[in-house]
């Protein structure tokens, strides 16, 4: 399922970004660039945002919920929720693996005084 | 921040991507402050909205059909030729189907390749290229065959370039699980450098394939494949 959003190419990280911060509830566009801020630090563009937006609701990873006061809420779908799992557990994997091996290394690593 | 600027910006985007998304677009911009990054970012993603069309375009579906039906004409006039095709009449009787079919082909190529978005990696964007490249090249050296201006073996080299992009393109397609669409691609371009009495008759059929598959997409824009499908 990772490469589902291996396939946007450059949309994959916005992608991310926005199912990150769909998944524990809707948000409309300014929201979810006000959070994807906060937990990435990484500002998304309003251009960046609406492209991304538009791929993943065409792969029907994200919903459109009714027009509320002209903005409009995006939800994660099923399919979302699962291709946002896998990801994560993924990139999960990598952190594991990545902070064992360093932990080895300065484990047999000679302390230099 | 309000005003004009950011409303003007909207408008650099397709009409029937400003349908779906102007008004919410332009409810966020209200509410957001917007510097030169934001602009830049507005631009690119106007571009990229029309790159990559809301409304998968009918031009992709015609220019497969045409290019099939185009090259399957030609394939039989060179059949029905009484000698070999460097005789003077081949041009008249033959060229105008070649220059069409590989202008018609051209256009699909480029079509195609927008509606899959994202979607090709970086081999399929190598075969991409060699694909318009090489029926550019063709078609060039085609029209100036037409021309009697020059005829030989750039046609040959420019048209075995442009199938085997065609293949890498189909082939990366398939690596990326776009089954049936990579498939067809290529099917079509290792046929255009297969022998004529087998690879012209699987030449036409897998356009035509891609044709109807382009035009199915576009009628049911859930449909499967793993391809861009039609928000809304």
């Amino acid at each position: 399922m990772r490469d589902e959003l291996a396939g946007l190419g450059r949309f994959a990280e916005p992608s991310l970004y926005v199912l990150l911060t769909l998944s524990d509830g809707p948000k409309h566009g300014y929201a979810i660039m006000a959070e994807a801020l906060h937990l990435t630090g990484e500002p998304l563009g309003p251009g960046t945002l609406y492209a991304t937006l538009s791929r993943l609701e065409s792969r029907g990873l994200i919903e459109a919920l009714a027009v509320e006061d002209r903005r409009r809420p995006y939800r994660l779908t099923g399919a979302g929720a699962g291709v946002l799992r896998a990801h994560l557990e993924g990139l999960g994997g990598i952190v594991r693996a990545g902070l064992a091996r360093l932990n080895r290394a300065e484990g047999t690593r000679p302390i230099n005084s | 921040m309000s005003g004009g600027t950011p409303q003007r910006l909207t408008t650099l985007y397709p009409r029937a991507w400003r349908a779906r998304y102007g008004e919410e677009l332009d409810a966020l911009l209200e509410d957001t402050q917007l510097g030169l990054r934001e602009r830049i970012d507005l631009i690119r993603g106007a571009i990229d909205a029309h790159l990559h069309p809301f409304e998968p375009s009918l031009v992709p579906v015609l220019a497969a059909l045409s290019g099939s039906a185009l090259a399957t004409s030609h394939a039989l006039v060179i059949a029905a030729q009484p000698t070999p095709t460097d005789w003077p009449g081949y041009l008249d009787d033959a060229l105008p189907l070649a220059i069409g079919a590989v202008a018609a082909l051209l256009a699909a190529i480029v079509g195609l390749w927008l509606k899959l978005g994202d979607a090709d990696g970086g081999i399929g964007r190598i075969g991409f290229v060699l694909a318009v490249t090489g029926h550019a090249v063709w078609l060039t050296a085609l029209v100036a065959a037409a021309m009697h201006a020059a005829y030989g073996p750039l046609t040959a080299a420019a048209a075995t370039v442009a199938m085997s992009g065609t293949a890498i393109l189909g082939i990366a397609l398939v690596g990326r699980s776009r089954l049936l669409l990579g498939g067809l691609l290529a099917m079509a371009g290792l046929a255009g450098i297969s022998p004529p009495m087998l690879g012209w008759p699987l030449f036409a059929a897998a356009w035509t394939a891609i044709a109807f598959r382009l035009a199915l997409d576009r009628a049911r824009p859930a449909a499967g494949d793993g391809g861009a499908r039609r928000a809304g």
